[in-house]
Order: C-alpha cells, then structure tokens, then sequence
C-alpha cells in the first residue's frame, strides 16, 4: 500500500521535471511600446519651437495627467508623512504636488529641439512593474540615459518614476520634501506651506 | 534514580529561564512601546539619511553660494563671451589631462575594458587631438571615462561616509575627500609639470582654476533652474549628488533609483496606480 502510494508520488514527482515550467511573461514588449510612444509624443509636442511658456505648460500637464501616476507619486514622496496626514491634508499635497512638477519640470524643455527618443529595452519586470531603459540622442553631446518605471499592463500603463542619468525625480523629490518638513519641526503643514508660495511664486514670475 | 534527579534539576532550570525570558520579552516590548514611533522613524531617517554634519553644512553651504555669486559666476559667465571652439578646446583638453588618473583608477577597479578606453582616450587625443584640444577619440567612437579614486574607494567596498560639504568645492564625503588626495599624488603630470618642490605650485593651482570655470561655465542655467524650483536648495543639492555619485561609481550600469525600502513603499504605490488605472 505504502508502495504503490511512493510509486505514484514518485512517478508524479518525475513527470513534473518532463513538463515544461509554467512561465508568466511579463508583457515586456507593450511596456516598451508604450514608453516609445511616448517618449516619442513628449518630444513632438514639448521641443517644438516657438511655443508659449503658458503653451508648453498646457501641454506638459496633459501629457503628465496621461502618462504619470500623480497620487501615487505623490504617496511615495510624502513618505511616513503621508500615513498620518489628514485626509484633507493629503488632498491639498497632491494638488500642490501636481501643480509644482508642472511648473518647474515644464519649463525645463524649453531649450531642448531636435532631439530623438528611443526606448531600448526592459532592465528588468516583476509581475507588473516594469523598468524600461531609452536613450535621448541629441543634436550635440552624448545620448541622454533615461530610465522608466512603470506598472501596467496591456496599453493602461502609469509612470511612477523617471531616472535621467541615474537621478530619480521621485527619490529627488522626497528627499527634499522631507528635509522641508523637517527644517519645519517635522510638521507636513511646513510643506504645503512652502509648496503652496513656491507654486504661486513660479506661476507669477513665468507670466 | 539519581537520573531522574538530575533531570527534574534540568527542568526546573528550564522552567525557570523561560520564565525569566517571558518577563524579559514583556518588559522590552513595554520600553519599546514608551517610545513615540514618531522619533524612532525619525531617527531611523535621520540615520539613512547620513548628515550628521548638517547645520555645519548648511553654512558651508551658504558661504559657497555667497562666493559663487560674487566671484565664480561671474567669471564663468564671462568665460561663456569666448568663443564655442574655444571653450571646447579648453573643454577637451581639461578632459583629456586627468586621462592618466582614468586609466589608473580603472585599472585598480580591474575594469579592464574601461582601462583600455581610457588609455586610447588619452593616446589619441594628446596625439592625433593635438596635445587634447580636439576630442577625436569619442569621434571614432570610444566612450568617455571619468575615473578617480574615491571611485575605486567605493567599487573596492568603501562606505561614502557622512555628507561633508567642503568649502569652495562643494558637496562631498570623506571617502571622496580621501580619494582627491591619492588622485593628486597619483597624478603624473603634477610631477612632469612641476616647478620645484611645493606640491601645490603654479601649474596646479591654473589647471584648477580652468577646471573650475570649465565646469561652473558649463553648468550654470541648469543650477540657476534647480534654485529657482527648490524648496530645498541645500537638500535638493545633497539628493542629485549623492544620486549622480552612485551612477558615476556604477558607471551608469546600476539600475539606480529607489532602493530596497521602496519595494514596500511601492506595494502602496502600485495600489494608487492601479486605482488609478482604474478609473
């Protein structure tokens, strides 16, 4: 009886090496497709000449609404801060948030034309986050390294992070709120303040 | 009979260490309890963030920019009136003077390929480039090698340290700080080109000086950006050197970004995209 039990566990056991291994691949191709497309359309509309800086700025946040992933960007870089903050609080530093990266990352552009984007290749997936390399290949000066974190799959893919020549805009970001919050007595309300006078000081100077 | 002694012994000894552990065990997670895990994470941010210096820092820091604005702005940006094929001979020959220490330091990471590019860099453009005005080796394709000590520090195990910022020279760590020494002595042309027997004589102190404003010309607009956007200039600064040091010493190959913690941040992060996704 014993036997005829180890027989078969022992003959499933051996089958299991003759199958082959259930692999889930990781959609590699669509996330490279979607950072080439737009890496592509960022470039179209962003480096175009002749644009307003209240232009480029319309067109930076339609492109930042449709490809990035504000709130949860905007959790990452509250950090510890963002589990005690208030509902209303949270809300108020999203928008802040959302409205500083368009300000300040937009007007950044401006001097940047006939550059060509170009997605290389999948540094690494695990489940459905991607790490997508690509390259700016400028007029003049060796290619930009761009790196693309990104989760999603089949086309609905969000942005949560960009790394330009090994600097994060997310870490970048948090690590600077956080030094705010704790030159500020470790209170967030530090923050929104600071954030709240920066954007309207951005806002008023760019006109 | 004289077993079954020793073994009630035993037990009773057994019986009375967990006890005594139980009651140990109790009483920490009672002391851990009376800390705030307000300060306990602050602490711990403190401690990753590795700025014990940081008051000093910051006024290191403000007397930099002070002495920026009154004095190396100033002539950088009358540096940037000469020029372009000037500015970039100068560039280039900048560039090609620390070959040596390229080569060297690349060399005692074991990167050989990167040694070997590095010692081309130099044979060519101090040749074909004209004493390194002219950049002909990136034209027939050999990549660009910044090597230097505190480099090779890092990639042989060595912690960066606590962020110091230095006067005049800017943000930087001990181990940085130690590397810029040995690369000064590794440095054969500060031994070619010396006039006598004081290290720091004329020679390195113009090729510094040109270091320098090659450098701060080059990088103005976007420091004048950063500023202007910052919260932080001082913590924003600390951030994008630290980043761009750990990608200079990965040589660009790291897949750099979030480390580990993120993972569990990103757990929650990717909870928000997908929401967000969703709708």
């Amino acid at each position: 009886m014993l036997t005829r039990r180890l027989f078969l566990f022992a003959a499933a056991f051996a089958l299991s090496f003759a199958l082959p291994p259930v692999t889930v691949h990781a959609d590699e191709a669509g996330a490279l497709a979607f950072i080439q497309g737009f890496g592509d359309k960022s470039i179209n509309t962003l480096t175009e000449e002749g644009i307003s800086t209240e232009e480029l700025r319309t067109r930076f946040k339609k492109l930042y609404d449709e490809g990035f992933d504000n709130s949860g960007i905007s959790k990452f870089v509250l950090g510890r801060h963002w589990r005690k903050a208030s509902p209303d609080q949270r809300e108020e530093f999203m928008t802040f948030f959302h409205n500083f990266i368009v300000q300040t990352y937009s007007g950044r552009f401006q001097k940047y034309s006939g550059e060509t984007f170009s997605a290389k290749k999948v540094l690494s997936s695990n489940g459905d986050v991607y790490i997508v390399e690509s390259e700016v290949l400028q007029p003049e000066g060796p290619p930009i390294r761009i790196e693309w974190r990104i989760v999603g799959a089949n086309g609905g893919y969000k942005i949560y992070d960009i790394t330009v020549e090994g600097v994060s805009m997310a870490i970048t970001q948090r690590s600077e709120f956080a030094s705010v919050i704790k030159q500020g007595g470790g209170k967030l309300d530090a923050l929104l303040d600071a954030l709240k006078k920066k954007t309207t000081e951005l806002a008023s100077s760019k006109s | 009979m004289p077993g079954k002694i020793a073994t009630m012994k035993i037990m009773t000894v057994f019986r009375l260490t967990g006890r005594f552990l139980s009651l140990a065990a109790v009483l920490l997670t009672i002391s851990a309890c009376t800390t705030p895990p307000e300060d306990a994470e602050a602490r711990a941010e403190d401690d990753a963030l590795n700025d014990p210096l940081e008051p000093a820092n910051r006024a290191i820091f403000e007397f930099n920019r002070g002495l920026d604005t009154v004095l190396f702005k100033p002539l950088a940006k009358a540096y940037l009136l000469l020029p372009d094929g000037a500015r970039d001979a100068v560039h280039n020959a900048v560039v090609n003077v620390s070959g040596p220490v390229d080569f060297g330091n690349a060399l005692l990471q074991g990167d050989m390929e990167r040694a070997g590019n590095a010692l081309g860099r130099f044979l060519i453009n101090s040749t074909v480039g004209l004493g390194g005005l002219f950049d002909a080796a990136t034209t027939i394709g050999l990549p660009s090698i910044e090597e230097d000590f505190g480099q090779t520090l890092a990639v042989w195990g060595s912690p960066s340290g606590p962020y110091i910022v230095i006067p005049i020279f800017g943000p930087s760590n001990p181990r940085d700080i130690a590397g810029r020494v040995v690369d000064s002595f590794m440095d054969p042309l500060n031994y070619v080109v010396s006039d006598g027997d004081e290290f720091f004589d004329t020679y390195t102190l113009i090729r510094g000086g040109i270091e320098g404003i090659d450098e701060r010309s080059r990088v103005i607009d976007v420091l004048d950006d950063i500023e202007a956007n910052s919260l932080d200039f001082y913590a924003t600064i600390r951030s994008l050197h630290r980043q761009r040091r750990e990608d200079q010493i990965n040589n660009g190959g790291g897949t750099s970004g979030p480390g580990p913690s993120f993972m569990t941040d990103a757990g929650d992060a990717m909870g928000a995209s997908k929401a967000s996704i969703a709708q």
